[in-house]
């Protein structure tokens, strides 16, 4: 008996497909400059850069609006809102890295 | 920011437009009553000229504030043999600008924002949907 495979989510996924793409996706958009070859390490690195940077971004605005110097309050509020969606992007990508590191371990041989 | 979430990044720019229309519609409401001396230019009304910023993809990159544009300095020449700046003639120069039209426009500025709020919300939903696919 042989066991078919799942056609709907075959064309959703890209050709190839291993276990970096999610981490490659999240990295690339992050930090565009990452060429395709780099480790899913690095691309992780490159992401949490991102992230970094974006996080810096809202600081600098936070103290802006706290001394006064923000020119427009959406500023403030669409950059925080960037960086919560960027921090849950990368914890969902180190998520299912981890998922799917563990699902090989647990795999029997 | 990144191309990752160029939706809100475009909603930005639309509320930054409309920021600077409040702005001049503001700016405009609060010098309507200024009085010059005839041989003074009027306070002009401000008009802000906007225009879509393009990018590679041609989908848009939203809107931009590429300058002002001023009413006319001739105003209104008023009969006030009383004020102070009356000249010879008792006339004074009063700014052209209608009250009436000045808070309809801040009316459209401020559901401008509003709607550039909500697109940048729902698309911040959507982003976050897209986070929880397989979850």
């Amino acid at each position: 008996m042989s066991i078919a495979p799942i056609p709907s989510i075959a064309p959703a996924l890209p050709p190839a497909a291993t276990v970096s793409p999610a981490g490659r996706s999240a990295a690339s958009a992050a930090a565009p400059g990452d060429s395709p070859g780099d480790s899913f390490g690095d691309k992780v690195t490159n992401a949490l850069d991102g992230l970094a940077a974006s996080h810096a971004e809202v600081d600098r605005l936070a103290v802006q609006a706290a001394t006064g110097d923000l020119t427009a309050v959406h500023d403030f509020t669409i950059a925080a809102s960037e960086a919560q969606l960027l921090t849950e992007l990368t914890v969902e990508v180190r998520n299912r890295a981890v998922e799917a590191f563990n699902d090989i371990m647990r795999m029997q041989v | 920011m990144s191309e990752m979430f160029a939706t809100l990044d475009v909603a930005r720019s639309g509320m930054g437009v409309y920021k600077t229309w409040l702005n001049a519609v503001a700016d405009n409401v609060a010098n309507i009553d200024n009085v010059t001396s005839t041989d003074q230019p009027a306070f002009r009304e401000r008009f802000v000229l906007v225009q879509s910023a393009e990018d590679a993809s041609g989908a848009g990159a939203g809107a931009r504030v590429a300058g002002a544009l001023f009413g006319d300095p001739q105003g209104q020449v008023l009969y006030e043999p009383n004020h102070p700046l009356a000249d010879e003639n008792g006339m004074i120069r009063r700014p052209d600008i209608n009250l009436g039209d000045q808070m309809v426009l801040v009316q459209l500025a401020q559901r401008g924002y509003q709607a550039n709020v909500n697109t940048f919300e729902r698309a911040r939903e959507a982003y976050e949907s897209a986070l929880s696919i397989g979850r």
